[in-house]
């Protein structure tokens, strides 16, 4: 029996080349590999169908005969090829950086392949302008359950997977609506938790082994329409309360830099008191305590109060188990 | 029902055809590389469009596709010679990094960019192009909002034109604001922050720098050659972190919730311990930055050794301390 390989290509060109609508029957008696009996061969056109539509050739259906009603199927070569299009080396080079940021295939779709078919379309050389040798980006597409996740977002299927929280601790079960990816640096995930009952962010590293995609084909959610997938960007939060810090004018720059924040009050000892928005008081009290001697809590005072018996702890610590 | 995936044989043969076909007398060397095949993949590949073409596959049906030499002839495929259109997920790759690279201004030539990724939405055809665009609202690539943006026209300028750059950078590692000199070969992304690989006029060694420390630069008259054979790739994909002979091996215990500690620290081990905790260890030629992250760690940390780290912490603390005055 001929490959499956041979077949959908022979299958493919028959539907490119034909100019009236082929029926199965027809395709059945004249592409070789469908095999003897019918049920084998509507499962096995069935699944040709759907690779042939991801493939991204659009797969017509259409009456073959205006007479006797019968249905046959062609592939129109306009709609399946790329038209004529023009791509100048300068569009072309910031594409290429596009696509070279990519580093692994665990997500579908190659873009050294899709700039491959533009230049080809566009009958464009592919030699490579150094646009981008100043910089890098990578955008890291190995982890296998991107691959679980990205089908999963598409079809809209809810997913479980279980999770270490703070990248330790137990790994516990969890069950998402999975609503957005989001790399920064890092993949997270973003989706509805089933067990906390609200959105949540996910890092794709604290997965421990794999993702369960929910079975069947209908979509089990629906994405609500203007959620913020946004991952909090710092131990600096949305604005549930504020905190006012004074910085050392080594490190206030770089905290207006990264924050965003108003750095304009600056004291007459040259430090600058920044008003700063938090949520997770742990969080954002570690996030200070980090800069060390370059930033005092002023307000709130329990805030104070509790960075100043941290390090009242830490002025006892030793080394040892 | 797990989607049907398009195999990939079959996408490499739907652009292998008209690639050869586009360049006629193509050597096997050089369709090899460019599908990242081995010969005996691409002698398979076309025996088997060889067995291919339409019916009734007559001798004048069937596809023409050999090897002769060294030069890969492709011929009788005609209907194949066009590439196809992307598929959606080829289409959402390209978008949504082109979109982020869009998203730094002033850094690219978001002109040609955006035509760029324009003609790429015309590639697709109706229907994968509706597809591509809501899957593309629901994937993001972020580059953007790390605080180094403000720096990274003048890099570019400066690592174009080869002219050596003076930067006040602050080390995290020392707590210290220098000035310094450097020679910038490449700005790379890692870990969610923005570095830049250069020759340190100060140490005379290669360096990596933050870009968002950097808290100004200037761009002077000095001109400098990137060494020979510098590979700017293997350097943005190489350990952010050099050893040195000035290192010294610490030894901290982590609790579960600063499990984070492991994700951004380069350790050479990190063990688990009977209670759920684990035993990071690294090498460091500066306490001053563990300290504080000792001091960030508070009850979720233990310092195994050295005792010299120990002591750091509890001079910041007292030093810091003192700031409240308290």
């Amino acid at each position: 029996m001929a490959d499956k390989t041979e077949r959908l290509l022979n299958l493919i060109a028959l539907l490119l080349e034909t100019r009236r609508p082929v029926s199965p029957d027809e395709i059945r008696t004249k592409i070789p590999g469908y095999g003897e009996g019918d049920v084998a061969f509507r499962r096995m056109f069935e699944r040709d169908k759907e690779e042939i539509r991801e493939l991204g050739l659009p797969l017509e259906l259409l009456s073959a005969d205006a007479w006797e009603g019968d249905e046959g199927y062609r592939i129109r070569k306009e709609a399946a090829t790329i038209p004529e299009l023009d791509l100048t080396a300068d569009e072309r080079a910031a594409l290429l950086l596009a696509a070279q940021a990519w580093e692994g295939q665990a997500v579908p779709g190659d873009p050294d392949r899709a700039l491959m078919k533009l230049s080809l379309a566009a009958g464009a050389s592919e030699e490579t302008v150094d646009a981008g040798s100043w910089f890098r980006t990578r955008v890291d597409a190995s982890a296998p359950v991107l691959s679980a996740l990205f089908d999963a977002i598409e079809r809209r299927k809810r997913v479980t997977f279980r999770y270490r929280t703070g990248g330790g601790g137990e790994a516990h079960e969890r069950s998402i609506d999975p609503y957005g990816l989001r790399h920064r640096g890092a993949w997270y995930l973003a989706g509805f938790d089933h067990d906390r009952k609200e959105i949540r962010h996910f890092k794709l590293e604290r997965i421990d082994g794999g993702v369960d995609v929910a079975p069947g084909k209908d979509p089990d959610f629906e994405t609500p329409v203007g959620i913020s997938t946004e991952i909090p960007r710092g131990p600096w939060g949305e604005g549930g309360s504020e905190a006012r810090v004074a910085f050392a004018p080594d490190a206030a720059w770089w905290v207006a830099r990264r924050t965003g924040a108003d750095a304009s009050v600056v004291r007459e000892d040259a430090w600058v008191e920044v008003a700063l928005p938090f949520d997770d008081r742990r969080v954002f009290l570690s996030w200070i305590l980090g800069f060390g001697e370059d930033a005092v809590v002023l307000e709130p005072e329990d805030l104070r109060a509790e960075a100043i018996e941290r390090l009242r702890v830490a002025t006892t610590i030793v080394a040892g188990t | 029902m797990p989607r049907v995936a398009a195999s990939p044989r079959l996408e490499r043969l739907l652009s292998l055809v008209p690639w050869v076909m586009a360049h006629t007398g193509v050597t096997v060397t050089e369709v090899c590389e460019r599908f990242k095949i081995t010969r005996e993949e691409l002698a398979a590949d076309l025996d088997l469009l060889f067995m291919c073409g339409l019916p009734p596959f007559g001798p004048g049906d069937l596809i023409v596709a050999y090897i002769e030499g060294d030069r890969v002839v492709i011929e009788e495929a005609d209907y194949l010679a066009r590439p196809m259109r992307l598929t959606r997920w080829e289409a959402v790759r390209l978008l949504v990094t082109g979109r982020a690279l869009a998203r730094l201004e002033g850094v690219f030539e978001a002109d040609s960019l955006q035509r760029g990724l324009e003609k790429l939405e015309a590639a697709l055809s109706p229907e994968e192009a509706a597809a591509a665009a809501a899957l593309a609202e629901r994937v993001a690539v972020e580059l953007e909002g790390t605080g180094a943006e403000p720096m990274l026209a003048e890099l570019r300028e400066s690592i174009a034109d080869r002219r050596r750059l003076k930067i006040t950078y602050y080390s995290f590692g020392r707590d210290e604001i220098s000035e310094r000199e450097i020679d910038p070969y490449v700005v790379f992304g890692a870990l969610g922050n923005w570095y830049v690989s250069a020759h340190d006029h100060s140490s005379e060694e290669q360096r990596v720098f933050r870009v968002d420390r950097i808290k100004e630069m200037t761009i002077t008259d000095e001109t400098f050659e990137p060494p020979e054979g510098f590979d700017a790739a293997s350097v943005a994909r190489g350990p952010l972190f050099v050893p040195s002979s000035h290192d010294v091996e610490v030894t901290l215990d982590l609790a579960p919730a600063a499990g984070w500690v492991r994700e951004i620290t380069p350790h050479d081990r990190a063990d688990p311990l009977p209670d759920g905790w684990t035993r990071m260890i690294l090498r460091t030629p500066h306490f001053q930055w563990l300290a504080r992250l000792v001091l960030r760690l508070g009850e979720d940390v233990r310092v195994v050794g050295p005792p010299e780290l120990a002591e750091r912490v509890r001079e910041t603390a007292k030093g810091t301390l003192g700031r409240y005055g308290a």
